[in-house]
């Protein structure tokens, strides 16, 4: 198998895993806060993956990273929502997006010196 | 929803958004003074999501839009691009990813409504 065709594959198969987690979660939560758990939890689970070095091969960062992670987070949803909530609260709505855009920041951040100290450790 | 029809959306929407990624990968390799695949993935989803909005195959537009929308687009690497930026100091550049993903993300919804509007009046 070439190089480029395991990529395609493991990114297909990350993407997948992580789509159907996603989709599940909307059905059993609903779509808003499916959107923000996923966001968030994406959000630190790469920045717990990035954290650590030992993580940084071609196929944990093709599966698990581009692949997972990449598939259970989405911002075409999460700009959707955004816009439809924009339509009825207005500047309020932008303002959660603001909020949840940086809390996403912040996951990604926290777990992400977490996990390289827990690596140093 | 039947097991079996529910199994059968989840399957759908799952190989949509394997192939979401798939095309999320190629694009991610754009990448400049911003990460311009991540970007673009992220707007195309976006229009995507707004021009299935008005589609009248429910099933369809669920895998179209959770499956392979959901799959090209990304929350998490617009994180991690962003947090990289400001801990390499490049401030602005963090800014401006933040400003890009989120605003033209959020008019390419717009403009996706508004040409899934036109479609519907020419059917």
């Amino acid at each position: 198998m070439s190089s480029t065709s395991r990529l395609i594959r493991l990114t297909f198969l990350g993407g997948s895993l992580g789509t159907a987690a996603r989709f599940t979660l909307s059905i059993t939560l609903g779509d808003v806060p499916s959107i923000i758990l996923v966001n968030l939890l994406g959000a630190a689970l790469l920045g717990w993956f990035n954290g650590n070095p030992r993580n940084d091969t071609p196929d944990f960062n093709t599966f698990w990273k581009v692949g997972f992670t990449g598939g259970f987070t989405t911002m075409s949803a999460f700009a959707s929502f955004s816009v439809l909530y924009m339509q009825v609260l207005g500047i309020w709505a932008a303002l959660a997006t603001v909020a949840i855009s940086a809390l996403g920041l912040a996951a990604y951040a926290l777990a992400f010196n977490a996990s390289k100290k827990k690596a140093r450790a | 929803m039947i097991g079996w029809q529910l199994f059968a959306i989840i399957l759908g929407v799952s190989v949509a958004g394997g192939l979401g990624s798939v095309l999320r990968l190629f694009l991610g390799r754009w990448v400049g003074k911003l990460p311009w695949g991540i970007l673009v993935g992220n707007v195309l989803a976006s229009l995507w999501v707004g021009v299935m909005a008005n589609s009248a195959n429910w099933a369809l537009a669920v895998i179209l839009i959770s499956g392979f929308a959901g799959g090209l687009s990304t929350f998490s690497g617009f994180a991690a691009q962003t947090v990289d930026f400001f801990s390499r100091g490049r401030i602005t550049q963090g800014i401006l990813n933040i400003l890009a993903n989120l605003l033209l993300s959020s008019t390419a919804v717009v403009i996706g409504q508004a040409l899934s509007a036109e479609m519907l009046k020419w059917t």
